[in-house]
């Protein structure tokens, strides 16, 4: 005889030694607890418990008995399905994601529209957890993908929504990798620093224009990344040291880059950065924000001045992917937990390379590329889609003022 | 608010001994108090009221020992101020019981709202 479970939704008032009172009539009838979950808006409760009844048809009675005077007393409503075991193990089997929302505040018409469009891609939103402290800058939905025919073409719509309503999103498997992330391996130009190293130099040189027109021509990908650096670092010939000091002391860090870099390694994290740049203005960086890594072009330097050459390896698309894989390989871990971060085409296969990549910045190519997609100029939204919530940031910030 | 948790207790048994749920059928309990009334109501499609609980015609006084049904639904009004068991159109079968909070109070309860 097949087993039987009944799914009970109590929703109430929520007080102390409430779950006590329920789960104690669960007991004292001998049932058995298959899954349970709980959450709390203010004090009112919503409490989701499956529980095993057993064949037959007297214990589901015997249940409803029990529970159902139990929670009226207690103020509770209740809402009670009877299920056959082999339905319950049918539905349990999930394809989780988690779409991780982030905006200046969740606008009620944008999260129908958010809605609409997970439906209309046979996704189902199971559970909804705000990951801001006090607002719903940052919320998580929890996705059951399960029925959903192609979910390359549900990212696309999201990231279309995203165009339209000014939100940032994440859209990342909810497993075990999801909240053990290690490593974080950063891009540098307009992703760690607010602007493009070489731009800098090349001002420094006198070069500005020249170098600009090639600098937006690569990062668009319209131009081979190989050759247009060395096209760009050929202009910077004759550029004294000094003037390189002056260059790096200009490049500004991106608003929250600091404070997400520090929060990350106060967490345990790995951090690095992978440059496509120049060795002599990431090497600053590496010293200002303690990275543990940090990788970029060798600039030659004869008596003091540029030679205008690169000296070893290239560091291009292929090698960002590369050094990112090496890094983890020395650090023992493994590449489902370790993020990239960058804002460039020349980023696409440091980020596919990586569990979880993250488009930093507007360009459409490497948002379609990446898993999650900021926009907003501020770094530190990266947090929430590592799993960090405002709770925890507010932890830290109180230890470090302790 | 004895009386509330007793007629609650009883009702739930009532509803579920007499609608026969199987897989897939549901039940829902709904408790709340709006200020004035404690309102508990009692939704399912499992077999149907019988025509002289919905009419009416028992359940108002306590039936005598051998009757076959009744005992239920006069128990709750003893309790209650008002039981109404009610049958929709579309297969709801519904049980709702109101205590006004004078009465409760009168009885010298507390409320739990």
């Amino acid at each position: 005889m097949t087993h039987q479970l009944v799914l009970v939704s109590l929703s109430g008032p929520d007080r102390p030694g409430l779950l006590g009172d329920i789960t104690a009539t669960l007991a004292d009838a001998g049932f058995r607890l298959v899954d349970i979950q709980q959450a709390t808006l203010l004090d009112w409760l919503a409490l989701s418990i499956l529980v095993d009844v057993g064949p037959g048809a007297e214990p589901p009675t015997r249940l409803l008995r029990a529970i159902g005077g139990t929670a009226l007393a207690l103020g509770l409503s209740v809402d009670a399905r009877l299920i056959e075991a082999s339905e319950a193990s049918r539905l349990g089997r999930r394809d989780l994601w988690a779409l991780t929302i982030l905006s200046e505040g969740l606008e009620v018409a944008t999260v129908s529209r958010l809605a609409r469009v997970v439906g209309e891609h046979q996704a189902n939103i199971v559970t909804i957890h705000r990951l801001a402290e006090e607002d719903l800058s940052a919320v998580d939905f929890i996705l059951d993908v399960t029925n959903t025919p192609d979910l390359a073409e549900l990212k696309s719509e999201l990231l279309h929504l995203s165009d339209t309503t000014g939100i940032d999103l994440g859209l990342q498997p909810e497993d075990a990798f999801r909240k053990s992330k290690r490593l974080v391996v950063f891009d540098v130009d307009s992703t760690l620093v607010d602007g493009e190293g070489i731009d800098e130099l090349a001002r420094e040189a006198g070069k500005g224009e020249a170098v600009a027109a090639l600098t937006r021509q690569a990062m668009d990908g319209n131009l081979d990344f190989a050759d247009a650096l060395r096209r760009r670092v050929a202009l910077l010939e004759g550029l004294s040291l000094e003037g390189v000091h002056r260059a790096a002391e200009r490049l500004p860090l991106t608003p929250g880059a600091h404070q997400t870099v520090e929060i990350l390694k106060e967490l345990g994290y790995r951090v690095a950065a992978i440059s496509g740049g120049f060795d002599l203005l990431v090497e600053p960086l590496r010293r200002k924000l303690q990275l543990d890594h940090a990788y970029a072009n060798r600039l030659e330097v004869s008596s003091g001045l540029l030679t205008g050459r690169l000296i070893g390896d290239l560091v291009d698309g292929a090698g960002k992917a590369a050094l990112l894989q090496s890094i983890a390989a020395e650090e023992r871990i493994p590449l489902e937990q370790v993020v990239g971060v960058g804002d460039g085409a020349n980023d696409i296969p440091m980020l596919q390379a990586a569990g979880l990549g993250i488009a930093f910045g507007r360009r459409d190519k490497i948002r379609r590329a990446a898993q999650g997609a900021i926009r907003k100029q501020d770094l530190s939204g990266i947090l929430y889609l590592l799993g960090v919530t405002g709770r925890d940031l507010a932890v830290l910030r109180r230890r470090r003022q302790a | 608010m004895e009386a509330i948790e007793i007629a609650s207790m009883e009702a739930v048994e009532n509803v579920i001994d007499h609608s026969k749920l199987g897989s897939g059928d549901r039940l829902q309990l709904e408790s709340t108090f709006d200020g004035r009334d404690f309102v508990v109501q009692i939704r399912d499609r499992g077999i149907p009221w019988p025509h002289e609980v919905t009419s009416g015609m028992v359940g108002h006084d306590m039936p005598p020992p051998d009757a076959p049904r009744g005992r239920g639904i006069a128990m709750m009004r003893a309790l209650m101020d008002e039981v109404t068991p009610w049958q929709g159109t579309d297969g709801e079968k519904v049980l709702r019981m109101v205590k006004h909070r004078a009465n409760v109070d009168a009885a010298g309860s507390s409320a739990h709202a």
